[in-house]
């Protein structure tokens, strides 16, 4: 479906108004959403804390906004992020980038951060490293065309794409 | 019967070898992984399932685990099931559903659990006190499943989990003790209320939800996210290292306070362990916790921790009616649970 709104890009909100008493559904894109400034919030609250203290899923539907309930759909799955808020699961990885917005805020509750500190997989950490050493290529090619020594840049801009080639790109 | 292997004898971890094994019961390390592009489990569907089954199958060999050591839960009986449940390998919530199983090293100290909560749940069980260790198999283990499954990985999030209770590390570390005196002097409450303070929880033997039986309680970090494994291991080891301080100490107060009282108690459970006719699982394992605390003060010099482990895991309910060959109901149970005890405490002198 169309977003409702600029009616050129796909809808994947479902924002739900109550307006009195009657609920009006909107389907909009989510830079619709957050031009008109619909974001969803979630605030601290006890409740939660006591709710996730025990490792069950909860019940996050108490703290959005009342009047305004824009639900997202995940873009991997299906998953609404109203269903996540009943059930406390998500429905596979890409619902952490689809549910971004609320997702900080969320972990923060639960963790108390929201930044893995943590160890990384091992093809993935090879990476890492890769990446590292393609950013002081990066600086080199940087310094030498400043420099204007062009052979050794264009020889530093082949080791770049070779090693970009060799990233493995599975890392959502 | 790779099964049958697996369960003729009580696993490893029940031996009281490790660190302050007549307190602690065991330390136990799990991470969370899930395969990317794959829906989680409980979206996946009975294909995708079969397929993550299949690669498990595949890559245990490299992981370390004999293939044929895979128990699917679809080919469990409800006796061998709640067999498995009790010896902590898999959970009752997903006992007879389709897809699912686990994967099982001989011994069980290390087992991955496929497609409860997450697609993985890389375990490995210590005796005594011993979270770093634990960790470290699970983190090799992990490691070896990582050179050929591509994790759900976020830069940001660290590894993705169904429930956002578990991302990041995806690390619990949870420590089975024994806190019998902390119990007698009152003191239990105000500890579980400081270990919830400092972000751990604390919970009865069978894990979520479930009530406190015979003094045990598994405590185990709350947080996943934004510290590091060895930050993880490194403050539960110190927060229990303190619980097991506190309980030192309330029993020596004990002893110097109430010592006919505590004596007095250990004594009367033996008493009824050697000579009790029905026995039921809740009335066994509090008796049996004063007789390991009876061990603990040196009050008692039989039966050994060893016997006392084996026991916990031989008279629950399905290790019980497996040997007993046949489904039982509960006044038949503690029969038997009775007999079973009285035999072991038969040489134990009061």
């Amino acid at each position: 479906m169309k977003c409702q709104i600029c009616r050129e890009k796909i809808a994947n909100i479902v924002f739900t108004k109550i307006v009195n008493n009657e609920k009006v559904i909107l389907h909009i894109c989510s830079e619709c959403a957050k031009k008109k400034g619909l974001t969803i919030e979630i605030t601290s609250s006890e409740t939660f804390n006591d709710k996730y203290s025990t490792h069950e899923p909860a019940d996050f539907g108490d703290h959005l906004q009342e009047d305004y309930t824009p639900d997202v759909i995940c873009r991997g799955c299906g998953l609404a992020l109203s269903e996540f808020k009943k059930t406390g699961y998500f429905g596979c990885d890409q619902c952490y980038v689809s549910f971004e917005l609320t997702l900080p805020n969320i972990l923060k509750q639960i963790h108390g951060s929201a930044v893995h500190q943590g160890k990384v997989p091992l093809n993935l950490a090879g990476d890492i490293e890769l990446k590292k050493h393609l950013r002081a290529l990066r600086v080199r090619l940087q310094r030498c065309i400043e420099a204007e020594e062009y052979e050794r840049a264009a020889e530093l801009r082949d080791k770049i794409s070779s090693i970009e080639g060799k990233i493995v790109k599975h890392d959502v | 019967m790779m099964f049958e292997s697996i369960i003729r004898s009580i696993p490893d971890w029940m031996c009281p070898e490790g660190d302050e094994s007549d307190i602690v019961i065991s330390s136990r390390a799990r991470v969370a992984r899930n395969i990317t592009g794959y829906p989680f489990a409980h979206r996946a569907g009975v294909e995708k399932l079969a397929e993550i089954v299949d690669m498990v199958l595949d890559i245990s060999e490299s992981a370390g685990f004999d293939p044929a050591a895979f128990i699917r839960n679809e080919s469990l009986d409800a006796l061998h099931a709640s067999m498995l449940v009790e010896r902590h390998l898999i959970s009752p919530n997903h006992v007879a559903s389709d897809g699912r199983g686990v994967l099982v090293r001989q011994g069980e100290c290390s087992s991955i659990l496929v497609n409860e909560e997450d697609h993985f749940r890389v375990q490995s069980i210590c005796s005594g006190f011993n979270p770093l260790r634990a960790w470290e198999e699970v983190d090799s283990i992990d490691d070896r499943l990582a050179r050929v499954i591509p994790f759900s990985f976020s830069r940001q999030y660290g590894y993705l989990t169904a429930c956002p209770t578990n991302i990041g590390t995806g690390l619990r570390i949870s420590v089975l003790i024994h806190l019998p005196a902390l119990v007698l002097t009152n003191d239990i409450q105000r500890m579980i209320r400081s270990a919830a303070q400092i972000g751990l929880t604390v919970r009865g033997y069978y894990g979520e939800g479930s009530d406190v039986v015979g003094n045990l309680f598994q405590i185990s970090n709350r947080i996943s996210l934004g510290k590091t494994e060895r930050e993880i291991v490194e403050e539960i080891t110190q927060a229990v290292e303190r619980i097991i301080e506190y309980e030192k100490r309330a029993a020596e107060t004990l002893m110097r306070e109430a010592k006919s009282q505590v004596e007095d108690k250990i004594y009367r459970s033996v008493g009824i362990l050697k000579s009790a006719r029905v026995l039921s699982t809740g009335e066994f394992m509090n008796l049996s916790s004063a007789v390991r605390l009876g061990l603990f003060l040196d009050v008692l010099s039989r039966p050994d921790i060893y016997s006392l482990n084996e026991l916990v895991v031989l008279t629950q309910p399905g290790h019980l009616q497996t040997r007993q060959g046949q489904t039982l109901d509960s006044t038949d149970r503690d029969v038997i649970r009775a007999n079973i005890v009285r035999e072991r405490f038969i040489d134990v002198r009061i």
